[in-house]
């Protein structure tokens, strides 16, 4: 699992943003067309709308032992005589459990982004700074469904590149829009505290990309 | 290390080699602040050698500054002479050249390319170039001396590529501070490659040993060229300073987007293998299946099958059965 989490670590991501966790949630986000993976790079130009956050599934170990058993128990099955209508079964018995993992009543997931590195990569005094905070996002769904605590602002990097991370958290229960107090300002902010503040614990998903601003003339692509 | 761009080599050229200016020159070139160079260590020389240098290129880069000994810079240890000449004073270093030159009158001096060299040993100080001093300063101290440098031996082989390999034993040997000098002494190379190539192999080898040495000497030339040294040279630091975390956040960054890469690869060639996996049991069990459900249905009739003769009719159903499952779709979700 560890490999997940690899570029997180080498991308200074954990240690600065958040501290060491293991991922439970896959979070799948995409700037329109382009799906965003960790260290990607993405133009502001098209991060000008907030992106799709999908979540899905509970657990990833819940995913693979529902895959290991598809695999084994046909396996069993075929030997001894010829295949009859008892095969089917454990087919449709384990779709029914996929199923299941995704409705299972899974707490509200809490998701932000900031960037770790404003104004400057080399100079970040305004560590961090505050993009988006969606809450209440019920498992297996987008963030579009949950509630909008601070609105998302697209990515104005001013000097360097700067990587922006997009933190899920789950939530002990739903939250009520007023407990939730949103974050005064945008600079300043910190992950940590947030997280400490509204009991949330270690993140389940972390994706982050990096930006630079465009230059006007040429265009690069990484 | 990166030399600060072409403007200070640059800037150096229009002004011309400060080493071709002798000594009395020089003297006056400073303002009279040089002013005992006889009772000066060779390290005080130097610096204020490269002080002038330094203070043309900036002159030169920024005309505001008209005064030379405004913009003193500072080496901190860059360039540095072997022990031996180091801390003696240029008179000393002035006589026992005299001496040797006396002692081989014959002797031409070996580094010497240019013939016109000793025509030019001129009996008083003042009216010797900076160049001539130098190079034969520090030709000769390492010849007397026996440094392990074999300067005189290597310099004649590296005349031929003076730009080049002045730079490379500038940027080998320069520390933080002595970018300006190494532009300039670059710019200086075609006039006197062998003063260079000899400071850049000494410099290499006894930087080490020398890095104290300058310390004691700044703050005489701190006191009279005042605090705007310190500023530029705390300006350079840090900017290399940043340079240097610039490119080891731009390492990490590609690090951390390969290995994602990577990760992403393995978890799609997982994926991949699992899904063929599925496919070919899928088109086994269909197949399987319709097998199945051939033998469920012509089970019971497989013997009427046989009389082919007397029932005509059951044979068309059993026919019309076998067409008709084999056209069934055949749902397996």
């Amino acid at each position: 699992m560890s490999r997940f989490v690899d570029p997180l670590v080498v991308g200074r991501v954990i240690g600065e943003v958040v501290d060491l966790f293991v991922p439970s949630v896959a979070m799948a986000v995409s700037y329109g067309a382009k799906d965003v993976s960790n260290g990607c790079h993405v133009k502001p130009s098209m991060a000008a709308d907030q992106p799709l956050v999908r979540i899905s599934g509970r657990r990833n170990d819940l995913y693979t032992l529902v895959r290991t058993t598809w695999v084994h128990a046909p396996v069993a099955g075929w030997l001894p005589r010829s295949p009859r209508v008892v095969l089917l079964y454990p087919l449709v018995h384990i779709h029914a459990w996929e199923l299941a993992a995704d409705d299972f009543p899974l707490a509200w997931c809490l998701q932000l982004m900031t960037d770790p590195d404003a104004p400057s990569p080399s100079d970040p005094t305004m560590r961090e700074y505050l993009h988006w905070i969606v809450m209440n996002i019920p498992g297996g769904t987008d963030a579009t469904k949950g509630d909008v605590v601070v609105p998302y602002m697209g990515l104005q990097p001013p000097v360097g590149i700067h990587r922006y991370v997009l933190v899920l958290f789950e939530q002990k229960s739903r939250l009520v829009d007023g407990c939730a107090s949103p974050p005064a300002d945008r600079p300043y902010f910190n992950t940590r505290a947030f997280a400490f503040n509204h009991e949330l614990g270690l993140p389940v998903a972390v994706v982050y990309f990096n930006s630079q601003r465009e230059p006007s003339g040429n265009r690069r692509r990484r | 290390m990166e030399m600060p761009g072409g403007s200070g080599g640059a800037a150096l050229a229009r002004q011309g080699s400060i080493y071709s200016l002798t000594f009395d020159q020089f003297q006056t070139a400073l303002g009279g602040a040089g002013k005992d160079f006889g009772s000066m260590n060779m390290d005080e020389l130097l610096r204020n050698i490269w002080t002038a240098e330094e203070s043309n290129a900036i002159a030169a880069a920024a005309p505001a500054a008209a005064q030379p000994q405004q913009q003193a810079i500072l080496r901190q240890g860059s360039m540095t002479l072997p022990r031996t000449i180091s801390q003696m004073t240029v008179d000393e270093v002035w006589r026992d050249l005299m001496g040797f030159c006396d002692e081989e009158p014959a002797d031409p001096l070996p580094p010497q390319p240019q013939p016109q060299a000793q025509a030019q040993r001129q009996p008083t100080l003042g009216a010797m170039t900076l160049e001539e001093f130098l190079v034969r300063a520090g030709v000769v101290r390492e010849d007397m001396g026996g440094q392990t440098v074999v300067v005189p031996a290597r310099a004649q082989p590296l005349f031929p590529p003076q730009g080049n390999v002045v730079a490379t034993t500038m940027q080998m040997g320069n520390g933080v501070v002595g970018q300006g000098a190494g532009g300039g002494m670059a710019v200086a190379a075609p006039t006197t490659p062998v003063v260079l190539n000899g400071f850049g192999k000494m410099e290499g080898d006894d930087l080490s040993s020398l890095s104290p040495v300058p310390y004691p000497f700044d703050t005489a030339m701190r006191a009279r060229k005042g605090p705007t040294v310190e500023k530029v040279v705390e300006r350079r630091q840090r900017r290399m300073i940043k340079n240097r975390e610039s490119a080891a956040r731009s390492r990490q960054r590609k690090q951390a987007y390969i290995m994602e890469l990577e990760a992403e690869v393995a978890k799609l060639k997982e994926n991949n293998e699992e899904l063929q996996e599925k496919q070919v049991e899928m088109l086994q069990k269909q197949k399987n299946e319709v097998i199945e459900r051939i033998e469920q249905q012509l089970g019971p009739k497989a013997k009427r099958f046989c009389l082919r003769r007397t029932l005509t009719g059951p044979c068309r159903a059993a026919a019309v059965y076998v067409v008709e499952l084999r056209h069934h779709p055949v749902i397996v979700q």
